[in-house]
């Protein structure tokens, strides 16, 4: 049996907020395979991104493990884990999250930069990917001279970079028009087919949930699979 | 190497494209090299000066006088062998002196060898200072010159400041370093503080780093690769800034200035000095943000905004507007406000130090120079010396100050106590008190023997109050010091009394106590002057007030009480005879100094048995005085306390780059633009306290200086300082740092505005 990029088990984050204890994820379990397109989806404030948070390194939980290539992110030092997701993983948030001073460029080449690559070693690669993204023309914009869609492009091509193996997507399109969503939706597909990556998808758009390998729904931090691979 | 091009390639465009955030580093980078050059050059003039004049003013190492003329010849011709037939001195100058009493004598200068290259093989054994090559030359020549331990009873020997100049440049690369190493801990302190301010807007940027794979070490390098860079641009002109700064205030102090153009060793130990502070600097800061989860951080701004906040938005709209909200925000960014206020109070208070630091220095130093002498002319054989011999040494030529050395001695070598009626004390600090006869007692005190000579000597060091002269016509006539533990403790006029209780001594020379109980040993200080005053057998001479010393450092010498020496063998019993003469030159050049040391050895040689010896103590000085040490500390004080605005400043816009989002959301709920101007006042006054308080704090450190500096250090140490109430802050300094700090409030009213300014552009364009 295929062993799982990602496998999440007994998984709690909780939050403490003035005397109470709010529970965002609870008791989590959850695997996904190599070249899987993974959907999850929940009303607001169901604990969906603080869970793809948690699974891509970016928060630590409670108690619980995440192994991704079969090794514990949780027991990684902050150091460690750095490298580790500037490695494996990659991120796109719903607010594109560009560094506003930088360029479209500068803002792609981040991780390339932290992972001390040559600009030589990247540079084809680079070319491919701003082609793909259409954004070879808007390079030298600042975030702030971009339209929505673009600067969702410029932070998909920023997560690609490193070709990571994991590519997490926190509501990638929430904050786009039908138009441009389809587009970045259909551009994220075709660059985890291309690349051969996992995909692991925060949405509560159904329609693109619809395209997912599988669909999982979570509900006041509980998480539960609606969508079996057919 | 490539990666570190790369970096630094890096580093140069981050720099290049955000140099609005780099620019306070940046000038405060600058600050620390040229505080870091200012020293450095300061140094580098004061040994070149103090080589300089002491190779002028002594080319020899030792100067040998009251030689044979056998002896004589024996050194000059190099006649024993010294060091395996190597001779390590050369003899350079032989005078002779004819004395019309006795024998011809001789003085003679030698330049000892220096270096190993005359030692062959033996330098791997042997130690080749100067002192080490004298030992050797003692071995050979010991009946002429003595030994350490037994002198020559008729050749003395004078050490020139030349012997042992390698002694005090080394003291003063130590001191140069103790104080590089300061200026790298202050250093430290600004930047990390300004650094920290730096982050605190940079936590979106760090997050999204931080998510791209960027751990601790990374940012790191980062970071201080960049401000390395900025180190390397203000390298040069920091060097001439702080030449520039140092040739001001040696031209102020009247003293030369010379610095090296470029110097590469300087410039380098400069980069090479501040990189640690630079890594320092940032260690912890980037350490603490890489700790937090990279989630945390790029949600970070959202998270301080207070209006997104609806508990928090609910309470402000309780508040009255807009200083209830000011209020709120001076709590809300506490930890901004904390930092800056922790700065502006360590800022202060190291100015207001530093002033008064030099102000003391400069005391001392004026009072020091009063005190030294450049020759003692010594009568041997001689029981007092006659009004005859002093006249003739006083009038020597080329010099100015001539007295002879009378006795000093404290009370409490004979078991006396100073008894002074308790209404002529107006602050009791640490005397025996007998209430019930409304006595003050001491024994913390000195008797001073002295003649018309003296008394001018010590007239010209300090102010005396009341015709001196008189303590040679009034009976038990006693000139005595206001001021105890150098504090002003004494309220004494011409014509009160004190007294002194004399202890009484059997035909064995033993202390006569009431019922055979002697004082203990073991007590000290008030213990022992009790047992004394209970138990011993006193006689009480009562001395008349004839003049009143007002600036005494009695901290170190205890109460002063100048007597005839008439009075003072009736005291003590003992003889108040000089047998030495202390002479100064009256002006320093090495042509007067050679002229009168002359002068000073013919009129010995005629007036026979006395010796003239060189103490050089005014040449050191002298040479102090050209380092101009008071200029240099308030020019260090003025460079720190320029850190005041920068840090101000550089605070005030990091918090108000921040809050713009806020204004823009004021702005948008109808804030008008007339309460805007209404909130960047408040916001001002909101930071007045921290304002006041650090000017409480600056009279505080200044008085505890003084506190340290006139009674802990006198007291505990025995160190010599200035009095309490001869050295005083001006209030040019204190009005400084009103004026330093009423600008910071005056930034904190505008920058607010300024960014709301800017806020209200978005809105339109």
């Amino acid at each position: 049996m295929e062993t799982p990029i990602l496998q999440v088990t007994d998984l709690i984050k909780q939050y403490r907020q003035s005397d109470s204890i709010i529970t965002a994820v609870n008791r989590a379990n959850f695997s996904v395979y190599r070249g899987e397109f993974v959907a999850i989806t929940g009303t607001s404030g169901s604990g969906k991104s603080t869970f793809l948070q948690l699974c891509a390194g970016l928060m630590r939980p409670n108690s619980g493990s995440i192994q991704i290539l079969g090794k514990d992110i949780t027991r990684l030092s902050p150091d460690e884990l750095a490298l580790f997701r500037g490695q494996y993983i990659g991120m796109i948030f719903q607010k594109h999250n560009l560094i506003p001073q930088l360029t479209a460029k500068e803002n792609i080449e981040i991780p390339a930069l932290m992972m001390n690559k040559a600009p030589v070693s990247y540079e084809h690669s680079f070319a491919k990917l701003v082609d793909i993204l259409k954004i070879k023309d808007r390079l030298n914009h600042l975030p702030s001279e971009l339209s929505g869609g673009q600067q969702q492009r410029v932070a998909i091509a920023r997560a690609l970079m490193n070709r990571p193996q994991i590519l997490f997507a926190d509501e990638p399109t929430g904050s786009l028009d039908r138009a441009s969503a389809d587009e970045v939706l259909a551009l994220l597909i075709k660059m985890q087919k291309e690349l051969q990556q996992t995909l692991i998808m925060v949405t509560h758009d159904d329609s693109i949930a619809q395209k997912a390998d599988r669909v999982f729904y979570m509900e006041n931090g509980f998480l539960a699979q609606v969508k079996h691979p057919s | 190497m490539e990666n570190l091009k790369k970096g630094f390639l890096t580093a140069f465009h981050k720099i290049k494209k955000s140099f609005g955030e780099f620019l306070f580093l940046l000038l405060a980078i600058a600050l620390i090299q040229c505080i870091f050059f200012t020293v450095v050059l300061s140094f580098h003039n004061n040994i070149t000066t103090q080589t300089q004049k002491t190779e002028e003013a002594y080319p020899y190492h030792i100067l040998i006088t009251g030689l044979s003329e056998s002896e004589m010849l024996i050194l000059r011709e190099n006649r024993r062998d010294v060091f395996l037939n190597d001779f390590h001195y050369s003899p350079l100058t032989v005078t002779k002196h004819t004395s019309v009493y006795y024998d011809d004598s001789y003085d003679m200068t030698i330049k000892i060898k220096t270096g190993n290259k005359d030692y062959g093989i033996f330098s791997l054994f042997k130690d080749d200072s100067i002192e080490a090559n004298f030992r050797a030359m003692r071995v050979s020549y010991g009946d002429i010159l003595g030994t350490e331990e037994e002198p020559s009873d008729h050749v003395s020997l004078f050490f020139s400041p030349l012997y042992y100049l390698e002694e005090d440049i080394s003291a003063q690369y130590t001191k140069r370093n103790l104080l590089l190493l300061l200026t790298d801990l202050l250093g430290f302190v600004f930047l990390f503080a300004l650094y920290r301010q730096y982050l605190s807007n940079q936590t979106f940027a760090f997050g999204i780093y931080a998510t791209c794979g960027a751990n601790s070490k990374r940012l790191r390098q980062n970071a201080v690769m960049q401000l390395f860079l900025l180190s390397l641009f203000s390298l040069l002109p920091t060097y001439y800034l702080a030449a520039l700064l140092c040739s001001r205030y040696y031209a102020a102090g009247g003293s030369a200035f010379t610095f090296p153009i470029v110097s590469i060793n300087y410039l380098l130990l400069c980069l090479f000095a501040v990189l640690p502070v630079l890594f320092l600097a940032v260690y912890s800061p980037i350490k603490f943000l890489s700790l937090k989860e990279p989630a945390a951080l790029t949600l970070a701004p959202d998270a301080n905004d207070l209006v997104a906040s609806p508990r928090r938005s609910s309470s402000i709209a309780k508040r009255k507007f807009p200083f209830g909200y000011e209020v709120l925000s001076l709590f809300r960014f506490r930890k901004y406000h904390l930092m800056t206020a922790l700065m502006t109070a360590l800022i202060c208070i190291l100015f207001v130090s530093g002033m008064y630091l030099s102000e003391v220095y400069e005391y001392n130093k004026q009072t020091e120079l009063k005190t030294l002498s450049d020759f003692t002319v010594r009568f041997r054989d001689t029981e007092n010396i006659s009004d005859e011999q002093y006249e003739a040494v006083a009038n020597a030529k080329g010099t100015k100050l001539s007295h002879r050395l009378y006795p000093e001695s404290m009370l409490s070598k004979y078991d006396s106590l100073l008894v002074i009626d308790e209404n002529l004390v107006s602050h009791n600090v640490g005397f025996l008190q007998d209430k019930d006869k409304g006595l003050c007692l001491t024994a913390d005190a000195r008797f001073i023997a002295a003649q018309k000579d003296t008394l001018a000597y010590y007239e010209s060091l300090y102010a005396i109050s009341g015709n001196t002269e008189e303590i040679f016509s009034v009976e038990n006539g006693v000139i005595i010091g206001s001021s105890y533990r150098n504090q002003e403790s004494f309220s004494f006029s011409v014509g009160d009394t004190v007294q002194i209780a004399v202890a009484q001594y059997d035909e064995k020379g033993n202390i006569i106590v009431l019922d055979n109980i002697y004082p203990t040993d073991n007590e000290t200080g008030l213990g022992h002057w009790e047992e004394l005053y209970e138990r011993v057998d006193y006689t009480y001479i009562t001395l008349t007030v004839v003049g009143v010393i007002d600036d005494y450092p009695s901290g170190k010498n205890g109460i002063p009480l100048i007597l005839s020496p008439q009075t003072y063998e009736a005291l003590t019993g003992e003889k108040a005879n000089a047998t030495s003469i202390s002479v100064s030159l009256d002006s320093y050049s090495a042509e007067n100094y050679n002229m009168a040391f002359d002068e000073l050895s013919r009129i010995c040689a005629l007036l026979g048995k006395a010796t003239v010896s060189v103490t050089g103590e005014s040449f050191y000085a002298k040479t102090e005085e050209a380092f101009c040490y008071s200029q240099f500390i308030q020019t260090l004080s003025v460079l720190i306390f320029i850190f005041l605005p920068l840090v101000w400043f550089y605070a005030q816009s990091v918090l108000y780059q921040r809050r713009r989002p806020e204004f823009a959301m004021l702005y948008s709920l109808s804030l008008p633009p007339k309460k805007m101007i209404g909130l960047c006042l408040s916001s001002a006054l909101c930071m007045l306290p921290i304002c006041v308080v650090t000017f409480l704090l600056c009279f505080i450190a200044a008085s505890l200086f003084s506190y340290g500096f006139n009674t802990v250090l006198p007291n505990v140490f025995h160190v010599s300082s200035a009095l309490a109430n001869s050295v005083t802050l001006s209030p040019w300094v204190y009005g400084a740092v009103l004026f330093a700090l009423l600008f910071c409030v005056c930034i904190s009213a505008f920058v607010p505005y300024y960014y709301f300014k800017k806020s209200l552009r978005v809105f339109q364009m």
